[in-house]
């Protein structure tokens, strides 16, 4: 069963075959882990594997983590833009208050240059050597065993 | 027409003398040979004195390349490629993280395919012939000519090119890393069954991967000079979930040698890093301008790590 599961990853199979092979897969407990396991290999090459968790967790979550970035992200939505344009005095209007609201508060970046304390082995950021051990290790132990501390 | 028959030989016989005695074509013949062969072998991989072992598995199927890499000791995780994509499965408590990655130049194939970079910055020369995984070996030696970048030592198999041992040295001659074959077996089998990863169906498997921003980023940072021979070679720019801010990360590369460089800002509350640091034999340099911290790592000396992160200014 196991090679006639691997064949119809293959596209081995004419379309007879497959609704019979469909159908024993159905079946067995065994053949259903098969089934897993070869589904799981063929995603993951041809880059269409998507976990298990729910899309919606990821969109909201995706919205949460919008990044922040100083040096100006650019935004590519031209209609977005149109959209603001007919709403450019109340948008002028809330730029001032969020001006007057961010002096309040202060920038969420850390912008004094008298605070830098000086760089000590324990307190690299992980994250800065693993990505460096992700991109750059000849290495395959680094390369393999690296880049996880961000992963869920 | 005897003396011009002679002539030719001659000419025949004198370039291949020199094109068996050229260093420089080793570099690209083990290069050929880690592309183009079969092999299987186990190889020990030393980094910040930890040493590990891992199977590797390599074959040229077609105009693709198919390798698989699964380590011995320690927590289970193996790496899948084939052709530019390379895939990760790591193990992190009961998920199995699946990463893509979008390279790689993992030993045995870590020499370029082409030696003109090389050449700049490196000199070469060959050692006496040695034997590794009981293989002999013909020794070769890239001295660099600055003090930017180490030396890098190979043991490329007499029989096939396919280099069976490195040792990164620094100015020294303290050991930096070291990577050699303890077995390998070089093949003409036409079987791929072996390429597939150990899924274990108890776990999750996670998809785990990093958006890429770069091209919605401009570069607003400006880069002076940087050592002789070193190149950008990738421009990456993903989110720090933490304080949700972008990591700009900058790889370099002179051929060899390889060092990132990042760019992020610094959120409030955290305190921003100056000056140098060691991990193992990494080396890392921070600076902190106009509310951005700029970091340099790599296997290479404090000395390089420095100019990079000195060359940076906005």
């Amino acid at each position: 069963m196991k090679d006639k599961i691997s064949s119809l990853f293959d596209n081995e199979f004419s379309d007879a075959e497959l609704d019979n092979l469909l159908s024993d897969v159905t079946k067995k407990k065994s053949h259903q882990q098969s089934w897993a396991y070869y589904q799981i290999t063929r995603d993951v090459l041809s880059g269409n594997y998507v976990s298990s968790s729910p899309m919606t967790d990821k969109i909201m979550d995706a919205i949460e983590k919008e990044p922040t970035q100083m040096g100006g992200y650019v935004h590519n939505s031209s209609t977005t833009l149109r959209a603001e344009l007919n709403y450019l005095p109340h948008v002028f209007a809330f730029s001032v208050l969020l001006l007057i609201a961010f002096m309040v508060f202060q920038s969420p970046i850390n912008s004094a240059s008298s605070n830098a304390v000086l760089l000590v082995q324990d307190e690299i950021p992980s994250e800065i050597m693993q990505a460096h051990f992700a991109h750059t290790a000849t290495n395959a132990s680094y390369f393999v065993q690296t880049g996880l501390t961000n992963a869920q | 027409m005897t003396q011009r028959f002679f002539l030719l030989l001659l000419s025949f016989f004198s370039s291949s003398v020199f094109a068996q005695t050229d260093p420089w074509q080793f570099i690209l013949d083990a290069h050929q040979a880690c592309r183009n062969l079969n092999y299987h072998g186990v190889l020990q991989a030393e980094h910040l004195q930890e040493i590990r072992s891992l199977e590797i598995i390599h074959a040229k199927h077609g105009e693709q390349e198919y390798t698989r890499i699964n380590t011995l000791d320690g927590t289970p995780s193996e790496l899948l490629s084939q052709g530019n994509a390379t895939f990760v499965y790591g193990t992190k408590q009961d998920n199995v993280v699946i990463q893509k990655r979008n390279q790689h130049r993992l030993f045995p194939a870590v020499l370029p395919k082409s030696t003109s970079n090389l050449k700049k910055v490196y000199q070469i020369d060959m050692g006496k012939v040695d034997r590794v995984a009981g293989r002999p070996a013909n020794v070769i030696i890239l001295m660099p000519n600055d003090e930017y970048r180490y030396f890098y030592h190979f043991w490329l198999d007499k029989e096939t090119s396919i280099p069976l041992k490195m040792i990164v040295s620094d100015h020294s001659n303290q050991l930096i890393e070291q990577t050699s074959f303890t077995k390998v077996n070089v093949n003409s089998e036409d079987d791929l069954s072996w390429f597939k990863p150990d899924i274990d169906l108890s776990k999750e498997y996670v998809m785990h991967e990093e958006e890429d921003f770069s091209a919605n980023t401009p570069r607003f940072w400006k880069m002076a000079t940087i050592p002789e021979g070193f190149k950008e070679i990738s421009f990456r720019v993903t989110r720090i979930s933490g304080p949700n801010v972008l990591n700009h990360h900058l790889i370099y590369s002179d051929g060899l040698a390889s060092l990132s460089l990042f760019i992020q800002p610094v959120p409030k509350g955290q305190k921003p890093k100056q000056g140098s640091a060691k991990v193992g034999n990494t080396n890392i340099s921070a600076k902190y301008m106009k509310g951005y911290q700029v970091m340099a790592v790599g296997s290479v000396p404090q000395k390089t790590v420095e100019s990079f992160v000195n060359s940076v200014s906005f």
